[in-house]
């Protein structure tokens, strides 16, 4: 079980003083996925990043299965949204890599890096170096590698928005399977919705800046799902609402004075031009 | 193939304008003399005995610095206050050709072979300490980010991560100073007596004897590149085919 109380961060940028989250608490179950949809720049990789022990929060505190998180550890194990894997070592070696640093034996590190290779379906890729593979494949790689690790929970932040779409919709099925047959706890972070109401058990939205969470919906529906689903399309219908006003805030900071966001606007079309263009 | 007709081409352009004696032999030797005159030192060990010597001095000097410089370009790249503080000295230091040392080293060492090996020294350090400090600094902190929550830190973040991804600079850096220790050594040696390939040069001046001059720089062109395509561009190569930089 993770559990978040009353967290905050505070950035310094350009001499003053930004409040990047506002006190948030949250609690997760094990084996649950959860997304944090938000505007951009809401603070949800600030707030992944604290889960991660990559950052520090500023007050509250952060426990999985009662332990405080301090630090980065092998109990919660991120993967990026550029891969991050290291062009010196082949799919086979940067999956190793973790367990190499936790001092597992060659060979048994051998086995689980293929074993893990197995799983998101790159075998045949173990000895290829990273750039030798594609966008997608790499994500894969990062998937196994972290997966390897064995952790607790699963951080996964915006994995999939370098990818097309294509690639996207595959590796969303693919981590479906996983999530069912490891039952990871995952925390997902993604400006996706769609993505977010393919792959979650909860979905939470946050505030723009300062974040904190606006909204909570659960998707009670089972796997693998079916978007087009009149009762999903519903939620996600929703959650884009609930979000839309967020991203008005964000806009309404950044933009000109004079936008505002015009909804169902009605375009003439091209045909009934009646002339006068010319 | 290409290659080796280009140079063949070179050499008998260059047989040709000695044929026309636009200038005295003893001032422009043809290629054939030049390259009896090396025969004759090979056979006679004399250019073998000079190359000896010289490349010591380079490999004294030239390892000198490789340590030196890696440990000084880990400690500016580590150390904030040691960048501040020897940062600008160093970058300083990189400007100054190193044989503008030369007048002080002899008066400190003589002419001895430490201060040929003090010049050479001088010469491929900074171009080591700074590529080894840009180097480090340059290293992606998402991939130190990810080596971290996969439970690397401290010595074996650094070896594991930091030092492979820092490489490929690094080379470039080793290289670089290579090529600086071979000018300097030269310059020293000109300018300062004992055994070596500036010897040669200076002795083989003084008699006038212009083929043998050529002999010694062919020496040195073809040594030279020799190490550092055989050496430096291969390693250099095969990192940027492992890491997907070139073609190929």
């Amino acid at each position: 079980m993770l559990r978040l109380e009353g967290i905050t961060k505070t950035f310094a940028s350009n001499g003053r003083r930004v409040q990047a989250i506002s006190p948030l608490s949250l609690e997760v179950r094990e084996g649950q996925f959860v997304s944090l949809v938000g505007p951009s720049g809401c603070g949800k990789s600030t707030l992944l990043n604290i889960i991660a022990g990559l950052d520090r929060a500023d007050a509250g505190t952060v426990t999985l299965d009662g332990r405080p998180v301090t630090g980065p550890g092998v109990d919660r194990v991120v993967v990026f949204q550029e891969a991050a894997l290291f062009p010196w070592l082949t799919a086979q070696k940067n999956v190793e890599f973790g367990l190499k640093m936790a001092g597992v034996p060659r060979e048994e590190r051998s086995v689980r890096a293929r074993q893990f290779l197995k799983m998101v379906h790159l075998s045949r890729f173990a000895d290829a170096y990273p750039h030798e593979l594609s966008g997608g494949m790499r994500q894969r790689v990062a998937i196994a590698r972290a997966l390897a690790m064995d952790p607790r929970l699963l951080l996964m932040d915006e994995p999939f928005a370098a990818l097309d779409a294509q690639t996207r919709a595959l590796l969303h099925e693919e981590v479906t399977a996983i999530w069912a047959e490891t039952r990871k706890t995952v925390i997902f972070v993604t400006h996706n919705v769609r993505e977010a109401v393919y792959l979650s058990d909860r979905i939470l939205v946050l505030s723009a800046r300062p974040a904190s969470i606006k909204q909570e919906f659960r998707i009670p529906a089972g796997r693998p799902r079916d978007l087009t689903e009149p009762g999903l399309a519903y939620i996600e219908k929703q959650i884009m609402e609930s979000l839309r006003v967020e991203i008005d805030q964000v806009a309404q900071a950044e933009l000109d004075s004079d936008w505002v966001h015009e909804t169902a606007r009605l375009l003439p079309p091209p045909d009934r031009n009646l002339g006068s263009d010319i | 193939m290409k290659r080796l007709g280009f140079y063949l081409l070179l050499i008998v352009i260059w047989e040709a304008i000695y044929r026309l004696s636009l200038w005295p032999p003893y001032l422009f030797p043809g290629p054939l003399e030049v390259a009896s005159s090396l025969a004759r030192g090979l056979a006679d060990g004399s250019l073998l005995l000079a190359v000896a010597a010289s490349f010591r001095r380079l490999a004294v000097g030239y390892g000198l610095a490789l340590a030196v410089g890696l440990s000084l370009g880990l400690l500016l790249a580590r150390n904030r206050t040691a960048d501040e503080l020897l940062g600008p000295l160093v970058s300083g230091m990189q400007a100054i050709p190193s044989i503008a040392w030369l007048p002080l080293t002899v008066l400190w060492m003589g002419l001895s072979e430490a201060s040929i090996i003090t010049i050479v020294f001088l010469g491929a350090v900074w171009s080591i300490v700074v590529n080894t400090q840009a180097g480090i600094r340059n290293v992606p902190p998402l991939w130190i980010r990810a080596a971290r929550t996969m439970g690397a830190k401290g010595s074996r973040l650094f070896t594991a991560v930091v030092l492979p991804a820092a490489l490929p600079q690094m080379l470039s850096g080793w290289r670089l100073a290579w090529a600086f220790s071979w000018r300097s050594l030269m310059a020293g040696e000109l300018l300062s007596p004992g055994r070596g390939l500036g010897e040669v040069l200076i002795v083989s001046r003084n008699v006038n004897d212009m083929a043998a001059v050529l002999a010694v720089i062919v020496i040195i062109g073809v040594f030279g590149s020799l190490v550092d395509n055989l050496l430096f561009q291969r390693a250099e190569e095969q990192t940027r085919r492992k890491w997907g930089l070139a073609p190929a």
